[in-house]
């Protein structure tokens, strides 16, 4: 019961893991795969037409950058090295045990 | 010739210099852009990106003759507040103490003192070699910079933003700039910050008529 309880953590951790994976790369995705930080708004120019200068207009818009996937793969190690170490521990319990 | 006549001749004579006196004085252009589209462009290298922001908190006065260009004289001021980049927490450190410390230096200025050369490139255009003093979180720093600049008599109107007859002067200009001349992190941070600033301007100045 307590190896079934272990192994089904060690399990659990795996999936959080692979879901923080998913979460940080799915975000990135989201803001188009930009290698760069994250921004709050984006700049677009535009031309004023008698003086032809270029000048910035400022969008609030959240474009996830490089910490997302980034994150969400530390996060994702950090759970998938504690669910795979949990497991082998387990197995290598049980393994005694029942030799 | 009666005297009436020699008086007409010497009123129209008199009204012509007059005229001509006006047309040869400096023309007094204000950098406050009512259409808010003054901005200089600044750009950094950095191993990830590089860093590009804006400036729009712009004013300032040029005095310009279009006749003669080289007695241009004047004075743009930026608001460093005005600083913009898409990432807040760089948007903080950019106007925080490591950086520009806007708090104890509002102000970016570049005081125009001389023309050093310049060349018509047409009946509008002049390529410049300005000269005068950058200054910038407090340290002044003598710097020469290229410039166009583009006369455009009577189209204030038309380009909208001030419901006024009158001239307008665009600058347009493109260069760089060390931080550690200006005492921003002189020599630090090299490795993740380039040290050269580049800038480019993108300014109108008006000249509102009566």
């Amino acid at each position: 019961m307590h190896h079934s309880f272990q192994r089904r953590f060690s399990r659990c951790l795996i999936g959080i893991g692979l879901f923080c994976l998913a979460v940080g790369l799915a975000f990135w995705g989201y803001g188009g795969f930009r290698v760069g930080w994250t921004v709050t708004s984006v700049t677009v120019m535009e031309v004023d037409p008698i003086t032809e200068l270029s000048f910035p207009v400022h969008e609030d818009k959240f474009l996830p950058g490089i910490e997302f996937p980034v994150a969400g793969s530390l996060l994702a190690l950090g759970f998938l090295a504690a669910g795979f170490g949990l497991g082998r521990f387990t197995s290598s319990v049980s393994t005694k045990k029942s030799s | 010739m009666t005297v009436s006549t020699i008086k007409r001749l010497l009123l129209a004579a008199g009204l012509g210099l007059t005229a001509a006196a006006l047309s040869a004085a400096p023309i007094e252009f204000d950098f406050k852009d009512p259409k808010g589209v003054n901005n200089i462009v600044f750009q950094l290298d950095a191993p990830l990106e590089s860093i590009n922001g804006t400036a729009t908190g712009i004013s300032g006065n040029v005095h310009y003759d279009p006749d003669d260009p080289a007695s241009l004289k004047g004075r743009i001021v930026v608001e460093a507040g005005s600083l913009h980049v898409g990432n807040p927490l760089m948007r903080e450190h950019l106007h925080g103490n490591g950086w520009l410390n806007v708090q104890a230096h509002p102000e970016i200025q570049f005081e125009v003192e001389s023309v050093d050369a310049y060349e018509r490139t047409d009946e509008r255009n002049v390529l410049a070699t300005l000269s005068g003093t950058m200054t910038i979180k407090g340290v002044a720093k003598p710097m020469t910079v290229q410039a166009r600049l583009t006369y455009l008599p009577g189209m204030l109107r038309a380009r909208g933003g001030i419901d006024a007859d009158g001239d307008l002067l665009v600058v347009r200009s493109d260069f760089p700039i060390s931080r550690t001349d200006f005492g921003i992190r002189p020599g630090q941070n090299l490795d993740r910050v380039a040290d050269e600033i580049r800038l480019t301007l993108s300014l109108a100045g008006i000249a509102p008529r009566g």
